[in-house]
């Protein structure tokens, strides 16, 4: 798994490529408490590299995403390849989070 | 043919003597000097025969009667398959009906917290009830001689891939981590999608009923020329060497107990079991007590068979 974090505007966009397994799950969980930490609201995950997410994880972007509510924020996918995509909508979270074709649309959408 | 050992047994045991034939219908009378003693071992021997015929009739109508209760078994058996396969198809609808009311109870607003946990556990026991039913229609199906299969050629990490999304609500809900390494060498299968799908459901399925919060279960896919591999290894209990013999066969449940409580019908792996053997596959578990176990099945690329066939008969 790898991680980057960009900032464009207000937005957070944090590329994720690999795969996200057990054995990177805490690190996952510790990127998410960062961006927390950083104060972000607005963020986008993009997704165009990635190529498995497993369960715990996807538990831990659920709870990102009800924290961000909570700050008044928003959090947008983009890129899914179709695994990751199955896997979003088969839990909930394509109902409650934008997704979008790329980072730039995720960026755009949480723009206005 | 039979008839003529037996006598030949009865003679040489008991009639044998130094320099003495054996007798028997037809053989010549004794003669002179051999006098009461003679006559004697005549009567004896038309006895004996007399007897031999009426054991070797007793066996025929024992032959006969073994056939028929055998024809009777097998028409029991049929029927009992059928009425099996009816009566778990009409309980399955009114299991969907009872599904659908307790998601629409269970909506937000419908009812106070305390009845909407009542709801979901009712929910959670009709999933329970579904699989139980699924389960014993499956193996009902499966057990008929010469059932056919649907085949199809298609990806075969694309149907882990939709099975694996159906169970990650599950995983996340008991804490497990559902992980995947899907090697691109499973490539296609000829194969019946939608039955592949039921084997892989039910590994999945069973390496989540056993693996306690904070564990992992692992899918895994692999592939060769002519064949191709799923299999799916977990941080449960693991096996002993009585599960490792006994695992897919019907009806066996193994020495762990469920972690989160689930129904076991013991058919789960045969049904993987039968499936893989249908598409002229093989199925294994490894693993040891206390350190988690591994199961998979591996088939052949394109040599699906019907299932029922001599090869795949339950041992």
């Amino acid at each position: 798994m790898r991680i980057e974090i960009e900032t464009r505007g207000e937005i957070s966009l944090v590329r994720l490529s690999g795969s996200v397994q057990t054995t990177d799950n805490e690190r996952f969980a510790d990127e998410l408490a960062g961006l927390r930490k950083s104060g972000a609201t607005r963020v986008v995950f993009e997704a165009s590299q990635l190529e498995y997410i497993n369960s715990r994880a996807i538990a831990d972007l659920v709870m990102f995403n009800s924290y961000l509510q909570d700050a008044g924020g928003r959090m947008a996918l983009a890129a899914l390849n179709s695994m990751v995509e199955k896997v979003v909508r088969a839990v909930g979270l394509g109902s409650l989070v934008q997704v979008c074709a790329d980072a730039d649309e995720a960026v755009e959408a949480l723009s206005g | 043919m039979r008839r003529t050992e037996v006598k030949k047994v009865l003679c040489e045991s008991a009639f044998s003597r130094p320099g003495g034939g054996c007798g028997g219908e037809g053989a010549p009378a004794p003669q002179g000097g051999q006098g009461l003693e003679g006559v004697r071992i005549g009567r004896t021997i038309r006895s004996m025969t007399s007897m031999t015929s009426d054991a070797a009739r007793e066996i025929d109508r024992l032959r006969q009667e073994v056939a028929v209760l055998q024809r009777r078994a097998r028409e029991l058996g049929e029927s009992s398959d059928k009425f099996l396969a009816v009566a778990t198809h009409d309980l399955r609808a009114p299991l969907a009906s009872l599904r659908l009311i307790a998601d629409m109870l269970a909506q937000p607003g419908r009812v106070n917290p305390d009845s909407r946990n009542l709801i979901e556990i009712m929910a959670r026991n009709v999933d329970a009830m579904e699989a139980l039913v699924s389960n014993v229609l499956n193996a009902s199906r499966l057990s008929h001689p010469g059932t056919s299969l649907n085949l199809d050629k298609f990806e075969i990490n694309g149907l882990i891939e939709d099975t694996l999304a159906g169970y990650f609500q599950l995983a996340i809900r008991r804490k497990v981590a559902l992980d995947a390494n899907l090697s691109p060498e499973a490539g296609t299968v000829l194969a019946d999608r939608a039955r592949l799908g039921q084997a892989i459901t039910n590994l999945v399925g069973n390496a989540l009923k056993f693996t306690p919060a904070a564990g992992t279960v692992l899918v895994a896919s692999d592939g060769g020329e002519d064949w191709a591999e799923v299999s799916v290894s977990d941080t449960g209990p693991g096996l002993t060497a009585v599960d490792k013999e006994k695992l897919f066969t019907s009806f066996y449940r193994g020495s762990a107990e469920p972690a989160h409580g689930d129904p076991s019908t013991g058919l789960g792996l045969y049904i993987v079991r039968r499936i893989a053997e249908a598409h002229g596959g093989t199925v294994g578990a490894e693993g040891d007590p206390g350190k988690g176990s591994l199961f998979f099945f591996r088939i052949s690329r394109r040599a699906a068979q019907s299932i029922g066939t001599p090869g795949s008969q339950e041992q």
